[in-house]
């Protein structure tokens, strides 16, 4: 049944298929409607009709000729066509976005879902259990592994001390504002303007992660300003915190407390080299990073 | 060493701030003293020259305050219960805390009793501790700032009484008051029109608790408002028109509007003097102020062919906020309360309407219920800074948002399932207060301290 309606679909399109085909086909059927009305007229005459029944044919042939010519045309070209083509497994996929204004109307923003909050970790409880007993912890753990079988733990983000990815490393997730990067030296300053600018990595580094662990209730305000300071280690694990000064607001030195604790613990697991040029400055001097000065929000 | 640009106003205000702040670290040098974490005799001094102030600016995250609430101390098991469980809700949708899961409490509650232990409450991540027990007939709160130690920061004591709900409350407005410096909303009430075989107006306390009827009649009632005082207005068709009606609850109705057609949407000025509404008595809905003492048409507010209905007093008075269909579909306008020219400010979606005024101050912000999809939402909009929040999603249709008396919640009704409460900033996960059939969600003001 289908094959019946294909066959159909494929005739009425090799017919009025296209406005050129529709053009051809409409003009066929008018002039052989013509020399049918006259042929008829003339035959009822008794005159000689012969011409009129030629002039029907070649209209239909000349008809028929041109429509399959167009079709036989059209495949070749397309065959042509596809002979150049690669193979479809070597297609890349590119995905461009066009600069055409969008049609789509304004969309409403998802509810909001505040990031996790950070949980402070029970402090000290490590530290106060003698390195033996840790040991022996560890063994008793590895038997215990023995006798179960391993049970895949997921990361839970709110026990896991946060370390801020670099916003600009990938655009999907950079927030805020896009910075134009300042590129080429302005005001006649050959020199550039990095040193200004972008500052030392490692301090940036820094820097994020304790601002990614320094948190403060939306609802508060404080006008002070506490300088969370670390001193380093060469091999990069911090050797020392401490505020100084301390603001004497307690609930923004104590939320400043515990970012410098948090950020002491992710360091002292996971230390970052410090690099040559700045070893001397990391481990001789307490280097200090100001938090607060918060408005109320809401 | 000025590293980094500042990129945000956050950082902004750090990279100012900072400046002071090397000056302090330079003052602070010439103390030896600091909060020495580092007891290490090898930690460089905290003296001139070996401090080096880095700005990088950065963000700061805000939270929710984080308050801990453990079970109370001692006394009555029962009561001890009820104080716990009125005071988690209260303060879990106050707007401002974020309760901490007493799972992870380190604590041990019972040496603690009454006192406290900073650093078991800050290894749980707690700014804030709330204790409380029974004593003879004295109920005693201890409110604790982890910060400042174990001193409480905020005591308070109340004699038992019957209603141990509405000391609870008045408890939770303190900590709300002192934390926040504003007013909390508990022992407030809420309307809502509960629909059954007739609609009727219903009034019950922000929680759920002690609903009864305001309109005791067995004809069709909707859209009720609180006004000043504990009055209610609301739209009955006690006799067979759309008329408006004002009176206390349980009291008897003044029939206050009565013109042919719609009489409806009745909204109070804050001044109490006032009521705009709907009426359609030249045979189009239109918005006019009204008289609240003798229902006197005082003036009309819009004059076109489409329909303006739900009309909305900003919180100083000066605007009222509308939906009318006169660019097609619904849209929320604002116009001078004293009449002029309407402006639109919706410019997201196809259909928004039900608008509300926050009454913080200083804010312009309308909660208002829009389209999305299929369902409907309750999205805010801050008409300064045309910051859009959604309050709900994906769960519902939501309708007619009205804000705490404080601005920090936002009540609405959920079609056929009840009414709701949800911060008004977006977070967080709306609660459920009434369980049916509602719309028409008015929260009433703040309880009198």
């Amino acid at each position: 049944m289908s094959a019946i309606l294909d066959t159909l679909v494929d005739v009425v399109g090799l017919f009025v298929g296209t406005p050129l085909r529709a053009v051809i086909t409409i003009s066929a059927l008018s002039l052989g409607f013509i020399n049918f009305i006259w042929y008829v007229a003339t035959k009822k005459q008794g005159r000689d009709v012969e011409h009129h029944a030629l002039a029907m044919g070649i209209v239909l042939v000349a008809s028929l000729g041109l429509l399959f010519g167009m079709d036989a045309v059209a495949s070749a070209s397309s065959k042509s066509t596809n002979d150049n083509e690669p193979p479809i497994d070597k297609v890349n996929a590119i995905e461009a976005g066009l600069a055409a204004p969008s049609r789509e109307q304004k969309k409403l923003p998802d509810k909001k879902t505040r990031a996790p909050e950070p949980e402070q970790k029970k402090e000290g409880l490590i530290k106060e259990k003698p390195p033996e007993k840790k040991e022996e912890k560890k063994k008793e753990e590895k038997k215990e592994e023995v006798k179960r079988p391993p049970i895949k733990k997921e990361a839970d983000p709110e026990t896991e001390i946060k370390r801020r990815p670099d916003p600009d490393a990938n655009p999907d997730t950079r927030v805020g504002p896009v910075v134009t990067p300042n590129l080429g030296p302005p005001n006649n300053n050959t020199a550039g303007n990095r040193a200004v600018n972008t500052g030392d990595p490692f301090w940036a580094r820094l820097s994020t992660d304790i601002h990614a662990n320094f948190s403060y209730p939306a609802v508060l305000e404080t006008k002070k300003i506490a300088m969370g300071c670390f001193y380093f280690n060469a091999d990069g694990t911090p050797a020392g915190w401490r505020l100084i000064p301390r603001s004497e607001d307690d609930t923004l030195d104590d939320a400043v407390e515990r970012a410098l604790k948090s950020v002491d613990r992710l360091r002292k697991s996971n230390p970052e080299p410090i690099p040559n040029h700045l070893l001397n400055q990391a481990t001789t001097q307490w280097n200090c990073f100001p938090l607060g000065n918060l408005k109320r929000e809401g | 060493m000025e590293l980094l640009p500042a990129r945000q106003p956050q950082a902004r205000r750090l990279a100012a701030a900072s400046v002071v702040a090397v000056a302090l670290a330079a003052l602070a040098t010439t103390l030896a003293g600091g909060s020495a974490r580092a007891d290490d005799p090898k930690a460089p001094p905290a003296g001139s020259g070996s401090t080096v102030a880095i700005n990088m600016g950065g963000s700061v995250t805000r939270t929710l305050y984080p308050i801990a609430l453990p079970q109370g101390v001692a006394g009555d098991a029962k009561m001890l219960a009820d104080i716990y469980g009125i005071q988690s809700f209260d303060l879990s949708v106050a707007g401002v805390f974020r309760v901490v899961d007493p799972g992870l409490y380190v604590a041990d509650l019972k040496t603690e009793g009454m006192g406290l232990d900073p650093q078991k409450w800050k290894d749980v991540g707690a700014f804030g501790v709330v204790k409380f027990q029974v004593t003879g007939d004295t109920i005693e709160f201890k409110l604790y700032e982890v910060s400042k130690g174990n001193t409480p920061s905020l005591t308070r004591s109340y004699k038992k009484g019957t209603d141990t709900r509405s000391i609870v409350h008045k408890w939770c407005n303190e900590v709300v008051k002192f934390i926040a410096k504003e007013p909390g909303f508990f022992g407030s009430k809420l309307l809502f029109t509960a629909k059954g075989k007739a609609s009727s107006i219903m009034a019950m306390d922000f929680d759920g608790a002690n609903a009864f009827a305001v309109s005791r009649n067995s004809s069709t009632n909707m859209l009720g408002a609180w006004g000043p005082g504990g009055v209610v207005a609301y739209t009955s068709f006690m006799r067979d028109n759309p008329d408006l009606y004002v009176g206390t609850p349980g009291g008897r109705p003044k029939r206050l509007s009565f013109h042919p057609g719609m009489n409806t949407g009745a909204a109070w000025s804050p001044s109490g003097n006032e009521i705009a509404l709907t009426l359609s008595k030249d045979g189009n809905a239109e918005i006019y102020v009204i008289s609240a003492s003798d229902g006197k048409i005082l003036r009309r507010i819009t004059n076109n062919k489409a329909i303006d209905t739900s009309p909305a007093w900003s919180p100083d008075g000066s605007q009222i906020a509308f939906v009318s269909d006169r660019n097609g579909g619904p849209q929320i306008f604002v116009a001078p309360a004293g009449g002029g020219a309407a402006t639109l400010v919706t410019t997201v979606g196809a259909y928004n309407t039900t608008p509300a005024w926050s009454p913080r101050a200083g804010k312009r912000i309308l909660a208002y219920t829009t389209r999305d999809g299929g369902r409907y939402d309750i999205v805010t909009l801050d008409l300064d800074t045309k910051q859009l929040t959604r309050i709900t999603q994906g769960e519902g249709s939501n309708e007619e948002p009205s804000f705490s008396p404080n601005g920090r919640a936002i009540a609405f009704a959920r079609a056929g399932v009840g009414v709701f409460i949800a911060n008004a900033d977006g977070t967080g996960k709306a609660v459920k207060v009434w369980s049916g059939s509602a719309t028409g969600v008015d929260w009433g003001p703040a309880p009198k301290e």
